[in-house]
């Protein structure tokens, strides 16, 4: 028995070391595609270097070099403040969100219990192949159906522990049947499909656009905004998430873009979409502010983690809803090189 | 996609996993059934007699083949039959109860949230003790949300004015807690490592306090979601304290009675063991059978209604206290290992096989 401590703590060694190596593979991968496609690279023998000094000093190693050369591929410059994707979700967010409550976040079926008005009221949630009401109440499959007619022509079900945009299946009403709820036995919560904003549906009608709002939780105990982008389908696709072919733009508090689009490697690509970045100069989301103080207030009373990253919608009456939040493995990456840093590092890199 | 060293590394860790986990395995049920034994032993030391023979024992094997697939589980039904007198069919020992029954009713990731005290108040409001604080990773947090910084508790505690339980989230059994005025907080008492939740100390109803007033007397309900969602009560203990303590834990001394579902009580308590102590308080003196809980309906009911709002896990565990008034609040659940074989060996069978498939 005195061998399971130590062995514990080697093994957790050894998947950290994995993890790392996978993450950092990922940026080889993303920084080999930034440069074939954009015939430019940035990040030179000197800029390394540089970079490698600047990993070493911060992070007490230069071996974290590979996602700031990303960065700094898409930015066109380095510069100095960035935080590294691998550190960031290997040893900043493993301490921040600690795993029994980050994985509240996978329960999409009782988000409405601790998140209330905020987030989209279930028409019915299917837990252990019961089906219940928002209240608990046990509904028979009979009532189900007629229930979901009554509450929406259109329904979306969501699994529990689906991300990226998995598990999430669309079904009209009018003649639903009960077995194309049960393809299987996962928990899952049904929704009315909330109705976007016009405003919203500007850059892809086919799509419910979300807000990417992301809070942190500060050694001090305020929770604080880190940024906030809008997600958009893409080619008539249902779904707004990256996995999806979607894409996104930053957002001020103002709801105005502050960059161009930029798809899932993070590269600006406006000059293959010239009609819809003309028309986002113009665009104004409402309710952005509305929407980050809905995110801060509710992160304020759930500080069992540190970082979340929250999905919102604004529906027609400008009302922000929350989708989904994500506090298992939420992304910030994007965020540096478009509009960062965006971390005051001192204070997190000495707490770890 | 992968490199064949990747492909070959992948095939070793995921042999390696599978090694471990039948290692584990092998231990953990090695470890059950010797703490069978050890029990066993220690129990026909105290009773001066022993019931199961080799006669015995080999009806018990007999049983344990025919039921669970193999005579291996044969202990922790031989330490039943020593507590109960006789070998009752429809027992589950407890290496099945934990190692095979507990993972497919109570997954880990839901199960995990039971040692967090910190966060019961978030995920069944208005049926627990609401805290007054809540500290995180070292961070100290009100009831509003509101951080407050370390230096400043003492003061906002001494603002409450009143007796206060500090509890560790994963603290078990009622080891770690502290019972502190809020006047005399000291930040350097609290344990380092562990989140902490503050909670004032309850008042219980008096017929509860009778019995002995030293600690909060809880009563253990075992709830079971069954495969159509309905939720049955299996069991019902009440526990008290004893010599003094503060805390009703049977590990700490504390004994327990069994409660019919009408409210009636069994008239024997008994320890942690599972050995009868006999039908008085041992400090109170106060006669078991005297007591009355007109409120059982309503810890039933709490208890049930809560479990039907987290239908995640099966199986529960809830410690519940009864107010002044009469009102049941929730001071904990269980999730993770709910008491089970000491119930199931003096009053089970609890569950049928079909309960539990």
């Amino acid at each position: 028995m005195n061998l399971i401590e130590p062995a514990s703590a080697l093994k957790n060694k050894l998947l950290k070391k994995y993890r790392l190596k996978k993450y950092t593979k990922k940026a080889h991968g993303i920084r080999k595609n930034i440069i074939e496609r954009t015939g430019r690279e940035v990040v030179t023998k000197k800029v390394k270097k540089e970079i490698k000094e600047y990993s070493s000093e911060m992070f007490g190693t230069p071996s974290f070099w590979p996602w700031l050369a990303v960065y700094t591929e898409i930015k066109g410059r380095f510069i100095h403040g960035w935080l590294p994707n691998d550190y960031f979700q290997i040893t900043l967010l493993d301490d921040w969100n600690i795993k029994r409550f980050s994985e509240l976040s996978d329960m999409k079926t009782f988000y409405h219990m601790y998140f209330d008005v905020f987030t989209v009221k279930p028409i019915a949630v299917r837990v252990s192949d019961i089906y219940y009401d928002e209240n608990w109440n046990i509904i028979s499959r009979d009532k189900l159906i007629d229930s979901l007619r009554a509450s929406a022509e259109e329904i979306v079900m969501k699994k529990d522990g689906g991300f990226g945009g998995k598990d999430i299946r669309f079904l009209q009403t009018k003649n639903l049947n009960i077995s194309e709820l049960e393809n299987d036995k996962e928990n899952l919560v049904i929704q009315p499909v909330v109705q976007q904003h016009p405003v919203l549906s500007e850059p892809h009608s086919d799509s419910l656009n979300t807000l990417r709002i992301t809070t942190f939780l500060e050694a001090d105990g305020t929770v604080t905004f880190k940024f906030v982008f809008l997600r958009f389908g893409a080619g008539g696709n249902r779904l707004d998430n990256a996995n999806a072919g979607g894409r996104l733009c930053f957002l001020n508090l103002d709801g105005k873009p502050v960059t161009g689009i930029l798809d899932s490697t993070g590269l600006n690509i406006d000059h293959e979409n010239h009609n819809l970045a003309n028309s986002l100069k113009s665009l104004i989301v409402p309710s952005v502010k509305e929407a980050v103080e809905n995110c801060i207030q509710h992160h304020s009373l759930f500080p069992y983690v540190r970082y979340i990253a929250w999905d919102v919608c604004i529906d027609q009456n400008s009302t922000p809803k929350m989708i989904e939040w994500n506090a298992i493995r939420p992304g910030m990456w994007f965020a540096e090189p478009h509009i960062g840093p965006i971390w005051d590092l001192k204070p997190i890199i000495n707490k770890t | 996609m992968y490199d064949l060293i990747s492909r070959v590394l992948f095939r070793i860790k995921h042999a390696l996993i599978r090694l471990s986990d039948r290692f584990n395995r092998f231990a953990m049920y090695r470890v059950s059934r010797n703490e069978a034994r050890n029990l066993r032993k220690r129990l026909i030391q105290i009773r001066g007699q022993k019931i199961v023979d080799r006669t015995l024992k080999a009806k018990i094997k007999q049983y344990s083949r025919e039921t669970f697939g193999s005579a291996a589980y044969w202990p922790w039904l031989a330490l039943y039959t020593e507590m109960r007198g006789e070998v009752i069919e429809g027992w589950i020992p407890d290496d099945v109860y934990r190692f095979e029954i507990l993972p497919k009713l109570n997954p880990e990731k839901f199960t995990s949230l039971s040692d967090a005290k910190t966060i019961d108040h978030k995920l069944f409001p208005g049926r627990t003790i609401e805290p007054h604080l809540i500290r995180l990773k070292g961070e100290y947090v009100d009831r509003s949300g509101k951080n407050i910084e370390e230096n400043q508790v003492r003061e906002y505690l001494a603002g409450l004015d009143r007796e206060l339980v500090i509890k560790p989230d994963n603290g078990r059994q009622g080891n770690g807690i502290l019972f502190l005025h809020s006047n005399d907080i000291c930040t350097d008492a609290f344990p380092v490592e562990s989140d902490l939740v503050f909670q004032e100390v309850v008042r219980q109803h008096k017929s509860l306090s009778e019995v002995y007033p030293h600690s909060v007397n809880t009563f253990r309900v075992t709830t079971h979601l069954e495969e159509g969602g309905k939720v049955y009560v299996r069991f019902i203990n009440l526990r008290f304290g004893t010599a003094g303590k503060r805390v009703d834990n049977t590990s700490c001394g504390g004994v327990w009675v069994h409660i019919k579902m009408d409210g009636g009580i069994i008239k024997k308590g008994f320890d942690d063991f599972g050995v009868e102590i006999g039908v008085h308080h041992p400090d109170t003196g106060y006669r078991f059978s005297d007591l009355r809980v007109p409120f059982i309906a309503d810890i039933i009911s709490l208890c049930k209604e809560t479990h039907k709002s987290f239908p995640y896990v099966g199986l529960i565990g809830w410690d519940v206290y009864v107010n002044e008034i009469g009102i049941p609040v929730i001071v904990e659940w269980n999730a993770k290992n709910p008491w089970f074989w000491e119930v199931e060996a003096l009053f089970g069978p609890l569950f049928s096989t079909d309960d539990l498939q």
